[in-house]
């Protein structure tokens, strides 16, 4: 595969196969192995379900010694897709804490220099009643109003107070530093288990901000078996999480 | 000189000895300590095969112990949770056997049939004195103190 454009932005080395066009208004979702793994499970359901092109490989020294094959051939374990408005920079291997918050900080530049609209996570915040809860409930954090009256307008609900470890903290921190629109929809899940339920609902939410049709009931129906393939990726994502302190997130802070 | 009639000497041997016993028991527990923390910073990926440990996480809410084990897939009526002295064991039969080579080729003949785990808690459960249920493909024990 020939590269069309090799940038080097905060460390990483985001090369392009394909020019990066996309119809307006744009979205970048941003994904990596968090809580519940339910950034990776929307973002893997969403390249499948939308057929998004692999149009790019994100290269990082903590990430080279890992070749992901597809069909033969080998790719960066960190990806870019796109679609006509929609693109993603994913990953399904569990990064180093101090890697995501640099990875946050060069994705917000990454899409500012793409002239992307706004970037959206879909991620988790871990509820200690997971089991019991029946209606699961999506909060945001947006990184201005514009963006929280989008969040309000699709159904979920103002994060008002607590805490966020992560590198989806830093994404939301580097865009209110930067001035550009990002916003975090969180859906209330397991901390240390893959959560499907959780990434579903979040991605209804997400169906309704960026007016994409995107169906979960396969997500739904292969739930159980998505649980048990992404064990492994869960374990090691709960180690990571275990060095970042993510257990803070369930502690209610006193704000005056 | 008879031994019930202890001088100061023998006193101050006894406090040493006391002193020494506490110090080995100190360093006992610390290194069964960092012998925990390591097996938990554990990273090396466990395989598939017939028998395959399920995610599990224990905590602790003062008056009790909850033990979450994520056992998607398992038949809800073939879960059995028992206990030898502190340490908890579940086995899980799954619905069917999963064909796990049908997701990556290294796994080419291999299918996984239940969960088995074995879990040391803190205190030895009292079988009266404890709840179980299945949920959303994840068991739940409660052990209270």
């Amino acid at each position: 595969m020939s590269t069309f454009r090799e940038e080097v932005i905060g460390g990483f080395r985001f090369i392009e196969y394909k020019p990066l066009e996309m119809e307006r208004p744009s979205v970048l979702l941003f994904s990596l192995p968090d809580a519940g793994l339910v950034s990776v499970i929307s973002a893997s359901h969403i390249v499948s379900t939308l057929g998004l092109e692999e149009v790019g490989d994100v290269e990082f020294p903590e990430l080279a010694h890992i070749a992901v094959v597809r069909e033969g051939l080998p790719r960066s374990p960190l990806r870019i897709y796109a679609g006509r408005s929609l693109a993603a920079v994913f990953t399904d291997v569990a990064i180093s804490p101090a890697a995501q918050v640099m990875l946050a900080s060069a994705v917000v530049d990454y899409a500012r220099l793409r002239g992307v609209d706004y970037v959206v996570s879909l991620s988790g915040i871990p509820s200690p009643n997971r089991l019991d809860l029946e209606e699961l409930k999506t909060y945001y954090v947006s990184s201005n109003r514009r963006m929280a009256e989008v969040a309000e307008k699709s159904g979920a609900v103002t994060l008002k107070q607590g805490v966020l470890v992560g590198a989806y903290a830093a994404l939301i921190r580097e865009s209110v530093r930067k001035g550009f629109n990002s916003l975090l929809l969180l859906t209330e899940c397991f901390m240390e288990f893959p959560d499907p339920e959780a990434a579903a609902r979040g991605l209804q939410v997400f169906s309704r901000i960026t007016n994409i049709n995107i169906d979960t009931k396969k997500l739904l129906e292969e739930a159980e078996l998505i649980k048990i393939k992404t064990r492994e990726l869960m374990r090691q994502t709960t180690g990571v999480m275990k060095q970042m302190r993510k257990d803070m997130e369930y502690s209610p802070f006193l704000y005056a | 000189m008879s031994s019930s009639s202890e001088g100061p000497l023998d006193e101050f041997l006894k406090k040493i000895e006391r002193k020494v016993r506490e110090v080995e028991e100190a360093i006992a527990r610390e290194i069964e300590k960092a012998i925990k923390e390591l097996k938990y910073e554990e990273r090396e990926t466990k395989i598939f095969a017939e028998s395959v440990e399920p995610l599990y996480t224990v905590r602790d809410l003062g008056d009790r112990l909850v033990v979450y084990v994520d056992i998607p897939y398992a038949d809800a009526g073939k879960v059995d949770v028992w206990f030898e002295e502190n340490v908890m064991h579940v086995k899980a039969k799954l619905r069917s056997r999963l064909d796990v080579g049908s997701w990556s080729e290294r796994y080419r003949g291999v299918g996984v049939e239940e969960y088995d785990l074995s879990v040391t808690l803190p205190i030895k459960p009292k079988p009266e004195k404890t709840r179980v249920r299945v949920k959303r493909g994840v068991l739940e024990v409660i052990v209270y103190k």
